[in-house]
């Protein structure tokens, strides 16, 4: 026997021993092997039992060829027919299967070199197995070139980086740029583009991802806070522009006017991964259909999809329902008041992701935050509580609330003012202008307004005032309101945050526990309805009513301005059809407390609130 | 020209019918073919029984599950020479679910349009409410409209159309003019049209609001801001991605070559010719037919009150949401002598 009959017998023997690594898992659980290798379901499941038999049993008429190959070669040819048949059928008839084709090719290319070449190469009587030198070599280099090929498609299909698309103003950058989510979080942008078309039922409205509060700008193909990268495959990830963009219309049938660094009311980051995990949850997240979508809408070169339908999809299913069972472990699933629009609860997956506290059954839900003119806030507390006083450290916890590895910070934060994605995401915020109120307002009123603000709200919440930016403690009885928010944090979870960058000369060292709310400054406040921390009041008319007064319940989410009683619209069809029924009496969404002002005569709570819309 | 004889949505209705009639086999339409003298050979045979009547009867199936709502949801009928244009791609392009549109969004049918002397028009308002303004961004769109999808457009036939369109003259009137009253027309139509309807007026081609034309607003009101998002992710990755659409807040002031053949007129086709739209809306024929194709040159438009035209054309009722006639009240005031002059001018554009 010559040596390349003894490789032919070896790839033989590999070929037989394959075929039963995926027939006899077949033979035992056809339902879960064919969902493992994201092949369609089959009915009966007795076929893909019956065709798992059958390979098990060509298998072994393999055998032969593999003992001895040129004792009878058409055997041996009959072997590598087989594979070649394997390949026409499923390459070319059955695409839905080719990972079977390209197995069979596997086999079919060496089995039918090798089987040449012995059959023409004399039989030596005295070497019977030793390999010539030359055949070593030969052998040597064709294994180092397909380790080296394997490796170089690994490389570019999963890990080769572009630079992300940079954007020449910071504005554009704040809602479009990078900050390095994508290769924590990133879905791959052909599964993300379609995932609304395979799946319009499990969103609340038609409109794809519109539907989710999302904002488009006329001409782009990824909404504000959507951020596109290559890393591997084009990926696109989340950024601040997400929760800190908002949007208001003067009437229904106008499309919305877009304010960077506003708070949003309609983004819902909880409604979107849950879409997507009940998405992954889903007999449809396969392979076939998902691969179907898409190419409707581009043509994927030959690797890209191999890629998506081998690797990717898979992938990001278990992806998500491994996250869906981190979050249920984490008490964060079910149970629990949805978010709904313009709401997030922002700590809870860091506490208990990264911070490594245990679940504690809090619920944080707060209503997301303008972060406009930061530059004037310095030395005030951030956010809602207070948890934080260093501007620097808010932007970079917020980056990795969303996803961006400390890895990543790293090197952003190495880099200079004009390249670093967050520095430049601060020197926004800090300057990003304020709107003005879009409707006219009555100056005569207003003034009046102003006198009694001075006197009653600016000590709070003006500039300079005595107490503005600082925590008002929640046992003050004028104070008084929800308290889930606060509970949310705790000083262990502030001290675990102080630790967790320690090795890096970022480090950050900020965080606190306060006891109590922020007194906010009210920049633009007539385009932070619906009012308090946690968005339970709809309008300002209403802030200043008696906390029984306040409408118990009432739809948020809908973005059209609410000139009387300044806010947005929350009641009636439209607002109901769009919006998020917010329900006072549920867990962290009480209406209570506040009562600064609610004793006010109307004719007062008029100027005021008309003075109100000028800040 | 437009086709205003062509009833689109009984054409969809009839070839959703027919695929899913249970005499609608391989068999039958083998024999069929045969009886008409057609060879349909043995292959041809083998895939219609494999799987080409199996596929056409579940492709059918699935549209109708798209676009069911509009076809047979109780809306008003689109009729003869008008089609809905954004409210079937919502559903064939992006899969929307139509039944949870609030129903006044479902009724967006107007007319064809013209598609000749496309150079002139580039970077104006295209489509009624002016919702894009690059021709060759129009042209793929209604190319998705008309069943391809961003993977099978063909651009290079595509671009063929384009290049014909782009300078196709309009046809000229083929009746006798006027000329003494025309050239009294046209000093009318430059002082008080040519701002908005002439190639170079300083307002043709832009969107005029809504309030200040205030004809019908279902059209208007049926093409949505979120469908622009949805728009612009139409092509991805391409030079052809669609970067161009914008919700607007009215009706785009469109140029009026070629107008005698564009009947009936406005964006819904609810005024059946020039001299009716020059009337006041409370005047304005309440019910026509449209559809006919006899020309009506003293009223400028086709013939839409005999008996023939009532039998060959689909009776428009103005009074139905999508319908209405009112708006557009330029011109309305005019002594009649005055009015026939206009038109008598506008057989010659």
């Amino acid at each position: 026997m010559n040596s390349y009959a003894v490789w032919f017998g070896r790839v033989v023997w590999l070929g037989i021993f394959a075929n039963l690594a995926i027939a006899i898992p077949s033979l035992i659980m056809p339902g879960e092997t064919l969902a493992l290798f994201s092949f369609p379901s089959a009915f009966p499941l007795l076929w893909v039992t019956v065709s798992a038999l059958f390979l098990i049993l060509l298998s072994l008429f393999y055998i032969p060829a593999a003992r001895q190959p040129l004792r009878y070669p058409p055997v041996s040819w009959l072997t590598v027919l087989a594979r070649l048949v394997g390949v026409v059928f499923f390459l070319g008839f059955n695409r839905d299967y080719y990972t079977l084709g390209l197995f069979d090719l596997t086999f079919f290319i060496p089995e039918a070199i090798l089987l040449s070449l012995a059959v023409r190469t004399p039989v030596s009587p005295y070497a019977v197995t030793k390999i010539s030198p030359t055949v070593k070599f030969r052998l040597a280099a064709i294994g180092l070139l397909l380790v080296a090929m394997i490796g170089a498609l690994t490389y570019i299909q999963f890990f080769r980086q572009l630079p992300p698309a940079y954007y020449a103003s910071d504005e554009e950058h704040f809602l479009y740029g990078s900050i390095g989510t994508e290769s924590t979080s990133g879905v791959p942008y052909w599964i993300w583009l379609v995932l609304p078309r395979v799946f319009p039922d499990k969103l609340p409205n038609p409109g794809g991802y519109a539907a989710l509060g999302m904002v488009f700008a006329e001409g782009r193909d990824l909404p504000v806070g959507f951020s596109k990268q290559t890393i591997g495959v084009d990926r696109v990830g989340i950024n601040c522009a997400v929760c800190h963009t908002a949007t208001y219309r003067k009437n229904p049938l106008e499309k919305p006017t877009i304010i960077a660094a506003g708070p949003s009311l309609t983004q819902n980051p909880q409604a979107y991964l849950r879409f997507l995990i009940d998405c992954a949850g889903d007999p449809r997240f396969n392979s076939t259909t998902i691969m179907a979508e898409i190419a409707k809408n581009y043509p994927l070169s030959f690797l890209d999809a191999l890629t998506y339908r081998f690797v990717l999809i898979p992938v990001v299913k278990y992806t998500l329902l491994a996250q869906k069972n981190e979050y249920t472990n984490y008490g964060m699933f079910s149970n629990l008041t949805s978010a709904g629009g313009g709401r997030i609860d922002p700590f809870n997956l860091v506490k208990f992701r990264y911070l490594k506290q245990p679940p504690d059954g809090s619920l944080g839900n707060s209503d997301m935050e303008p972060v406009w003119n930061l530059k004037a806030h310095a030395g005030y507390f951030y956010h809602w509580d207070g948890l934080n006083t260093a501007l620097r450290e808010v932007v970079i916890s917020s980056a990795i609330g969303d996803g961006s590895p400390l890895k990543w910070v790293n090197t952003d934060w190495k880099k200079s003012d004009k390249e670093s994605s967050l520095k430049r995401i601060i020197n926004f915020i800090e300057n990003a202008p304020v709107p003005k109120y879009p409707f006219p307002v009555d100056s005569s009123l207003a003034a009046k307004g102003k006198a009694i603000y001075d006197q009653q709200c600016a000590g709070c919440h003006s500039p300079g005032g005595a107490r503005t930016g600082k925590v008002e403690p929640i046992d003050n009885p004028m104070l008084g309101t929800d308290r889930s928010r606060i509970d949310m944090w705790t000083q262990s979870a502030a001290t675990a945050y102080n630790e967790y960058t320690a090795s890096y000369d970022w480090r950050m060292t900020h965080f606190g526990k306060q006891n109590g709310y922020v007194n906010v400054t009210l920049e633009g406040l007539w385009l932070r309805g619906p009012y308090l921390h946690n968005g339970s009041v709809p309008s300002l008319t209403d802030l200043l009513k008696e906390p029984q007064q306040r409408p118990k319940v009432f739809y948020r989410a809908y973005d059209v301005l609410d000139p009387e009683n300044v806010g947005f619209i929350s009641q009636g069809p439209d607002a109901e059809r769009v919006g998020f029924r917010f329900d006072t009496t549920q867990r962290s969404n009480g209406n209570a407390g506040h009562l600064w002002g609610t004793t006010l005569p109307d004719e007062e709570k008029k100027q005021l609130v008309e003075y109100l819309k000028t800040l | 020209m437009p086709a205003h004889q062509l009833d689109l949505e009984n054409f969809f209705r009839f070839v959703e019918d027919a695929s899913l009639d249970d005499r609608v086999t391989a068999d039958s339409v083998i024999a069929t073919a045969e009886g008409m003298g057609d060879h349909v050979s043995i292959i041809q045979k083998l895939i219609l029984h494999l799987f080409l009547m199996d596929r056409l009867k579940l492709v059918t199936v699935s549209l109708q599950n798209r676009i069911g709502p509009l076809l047979n949801g109780g809306l008003p009928e689109w009729g003869r020479g008008r089609v809905d244009t954004f409210n079937p791609y919502k559903a064939i392009q992006f899969n929307w679910n139509l039944k949870l549109l609030p129903h006044d969004e479902l009724i967006g049918a107007a007319d064809f349009p013209s598609l000749w002397n496309q150079q002139p028009r580039e970077g104006m308002h295209l489509h009624w409410d002016g919702n894009n303004t690059s021709v060759d961004e129009r042209n793929l769109s209604a190319s998705l409209g008309a069943g391809v999808t961003p993977v099978t457009a063909d651009h290079a036939s595509l671009q063929r159309i384009h290049d014909w369109i782009w300078t196709l003259p309009p046809p000229k009137y083929p009746f006798a003019i006027d000329h003494g009253r025309s050239a009294r027309g046209k000093d009318i139509f430059t002082q008080a049209c040519a701002e908005c309807h002439s190639f170079g007026g300083r307002k043709t081609g832009t969107v005029e609001n809504i309030a200040t034309i205030n004809t019908d607003p279902y059209r208007l009101n049926s093409y949505t801001y979120a469908l622009t998002g949805n728009q612009a992710q139409l092509y991805p990755d391409s030079q052809y991605r669609f970067t161009h659409f914008t919700k607007t807040d009215g009706y785009a002031n469109q140029p009026l070559d070629g107008v005698w053949a564009r009947a009936p007129y406005l964006h819904n086709g609810s005024v059946p010719t020039l001299l009716d739209l020059l009337t006041d809306p409370a005047e304005r024929p309440k019910q026509f037919a449209r559809g006919y194709d006899v020309y009506n040159q003293q009223k400028v438009g086709f013939v839409y009150d005999t008996p023939q035209a009532k039998q060959a054309g689909t009776w428009y009722d103005t009074t139905i949401p999508g319908n209405g006639n009112g708006g557009h009240l330029f011109g309305t005031q005019l002594p009649l002598d005055q009015k026939l002059d206009l038109i008598e001018f506008m057989k010659t554009l």
